[in-house]
């Protein structure tokens, strides 16, 4: 439920796990879905946040702390005070650290950042997913994605042929 | 600030389903392909990893967000006019080297003139048979249309462009929308530039379109450049060089004065200048510098240009120095320039390269014996665009 900490508004976010989350709601509206929630006054209880659990929601708690733009004690904006490209700077640093997990992880990521709205974080994940595949042949990214070649030899051979250029 | 704590499931509640493994979900599956570069090989390997990725990557909802993701599309390569006909010359590496045969166009077995390319598209003007040739090389598309009486008498230049002004559309995959092609036209005996639109929505010609007084212009061959939502082209000029203006918006057509002292219009090339405004490069004689001029119009209407920039070219990175090219005697030229990007193509002795404007930095394109136009082609690059491949999917 709502409540109000040293002056700040606080949200409650519930994992289907049973944890849950008291966070700022400056920090939770990061997520345009609880943004809209919120919005639509929606949010007056606590809310459950289906299909993520509380290892995932955490760490996208951790993400959203970091990237909300804070206030500091005379209400200016912090990128009022730091020069914008050392606080992109910092945060580039912080994000590339926290995208240091495992491949389960990241995909759990992936899907909390869609279902959540936040397209910084969608960003991120997705965009650190296509880095680390890029460049590599086509089983070695069906290996990484556990994806099955369901392609008949002849199709798979039709369509390499369609761009054959794209495979050399 | 953070707090968490564990709360008690209720009894009778019922457990929470298993997240799917996330690659199964289609949405994420086009959030992650969505961010693939936007390179031409992209796409058609993605689609041969398996069945469902195919189907994300043609599909046509799926193709229109990662063009909007991407925004401009990547430069091929260029259409050029050569001996041997209008010839594709790829600029990337393998393996986004698409091979000229790809995307040459088809013979015209008779004399052909290479008018420009916009927005995935190349116009071509049929002398011979006076008409105009739209092709959409990558999709292999075309439309052949008459050109209008009056422009079957001289020399031709135009333009094409993507019709879609909807919010929203980003050029670049404009294969499917409707576009438009302007002609225009030195009438000889009233000194009269003439210009006609084509809009292949109704498949017809408009109204032929002049300016308000007769200009002693010839037309210098030049490509056309689009600034805003207005055409433009290099003019000759027995005294002054001129440029055409063709506004889109009002469908007007003006001859307005070139910079003081342009005198080699070849190493000129109309740009769009920074705020969006027209403007010009202009490579000086002996290859020393780079003026960049801007046109400035007051609150009356009345233009003047202004000389914005001079960058000598030993300051440009990358280029071989003026010494060199004074000592051995080599030719350099501007031969294209590249709406989206800003950069201008430069042919110095065998070499295209490609300097960009903002930054003043260059770039070793490739290597060439053809001084010829360089008409950038932008595209992105999908899967199943050409194909005639039948997939049960």
């Amino acid at each position: 439920m709502a409540t109000r900490e040293a002056g700040k508004k606080m949200i409650m976010l519930k994992s289907p796990d049973g944890m849950e989350f008291e966070v700022e709601e400056a920090v939770a509206m990061e997520s345009q879905t609880i943004r809209k929630m919120i919005e639509d006054d929606c949010a007056d209880t606590a809310i459950l946040i289906p299909n993520i659990n509380s290892k995932i929601l955490s760490r996208v708690i951790e993400y959203c702390n970091k990237h909300v733009p804070t206030t500091g004690a005379t209400g200016a904006a912090a990128s009022d005070t730091v020069a914008p490209a050392a606080l992109a700077e910092d945060l580039k640093i912080w994000d590339a650290e926290f995208i240091k997990v495992n491949r389960a992880t990241r995909f759990d990521l992936i899907q909390a950042a869609s279902y959540l709205n936040i397209k910084g974080l969608l960003d991120l994940t997705s965009q650190t997913t296509i880095d680390t595949i890029s460049d590599n042949s086509l089983e070695e990214i069906r290996s990484f994605l556990s994806t099955k070649n369901d392609y008949l030899p002849e199709e798979e051979q039709t369509i390499r042929r369609e761009n054959q250029w794209a495979f050399q | 600030m953070t707090r968490r704590r564990r709360r008690h499931q209720r009894r009778g509640s019922p457990p929470a389903p298993p997240p799917p493994p996330s690659l199964e979900n289609d949405d994420l599956l086009h959030e992650i392909l969505l961010r693939i570069p936007p390179q031409p090989s992209s796409l058609p390997r993605a689609s041969a990893v398996c069945r469902r990725w195919r189907r994300v990557a043609v599909d046509p909802k799926f193709t229109a967000r990662f063009r909007a993701h991407h925004g401009k599309p990547p430069l091929l390569g260029f259409s050029q006019r050569r001996d041997d006909g209008i010839v594709f010359a790829p600029v990337l590496d393998a393996p986004d080297r698409v091979p000229p045969e790809r995307l040459d166009l088809p013979r015209c077995d008779s004399e052909a003139h290479l008018l420009g390319c916009r927005h995935g598209r190349v116009l071509v003007f049929d002398v011979a048979r006076a008409e105009v040739l739209v092709c959409n090389p990558i999709t292999g598309e075309q439309r052949r249309v008459a050109v209008p009486p009056e422009f079957k008498t001289g020399h031709v230049n135009g333009a094409v462009l993507c019709a879609d002004r909807s919010q929203g559309h980003m050029h670049g995959g404009c294969r499917s929308s409707p576009f438009k092609v302007v002609l225009v036209f030195m009438r000889s005996h009233d000194h009269r530039p003439l210009a006609c639109v084509y809009s292949s929505e109704i498949n017809s010609w408009g109204h032929l379109i002049q300016t308000e007084a007769p200009h002693p212009v010839s037309d210098s061959g030049s490509q056309s450049t689009l600034v805003g939502n207005v055409l433009y082209w290099l003019l000759n000029h027995a005294e002054d060089d001129g440029i055409l203006q063709f506004d889109l918006d009002r469908h007007s057509l003006n001859v307005i004065e070139a910079p003081p002292r342009m005198s080699f219009p070849c190493n000129c090339q109309i740009i769009q200048a920074e705020d969006g405004t027209l403007g010009l490069a202009i490579l000086s004689h002996r290859y020393h510098n780079f003026q960049v001029w801007q046109r400035k119009v007051n609150c009356h209407g009345v233009g003047t240009w202004v000389l914005r920039k001079t960058t000598e070219m030993h300051d440009i990175l990358g280029l071989p120095p003026p010494i060199e090219v004074a000592r051995r005697g080599r030719v350099a030229l501007i031969r294209g320039y590249a709406e989206d990007a800003n950069e201008i193509f430069l042919y110095l002795d065998g070499t295209v390269y490609m300097v960009q404007l903002k930054s003043m930095q260059s770039r070793k394109l490739w290597e060439t014996h053809h001084a010829t136009l360089c008409n950038s082609f932008n595209s992105f690059y999908m899967p199943g665009d050409c194909s005639s491949l039948v997939l049960t999917l």
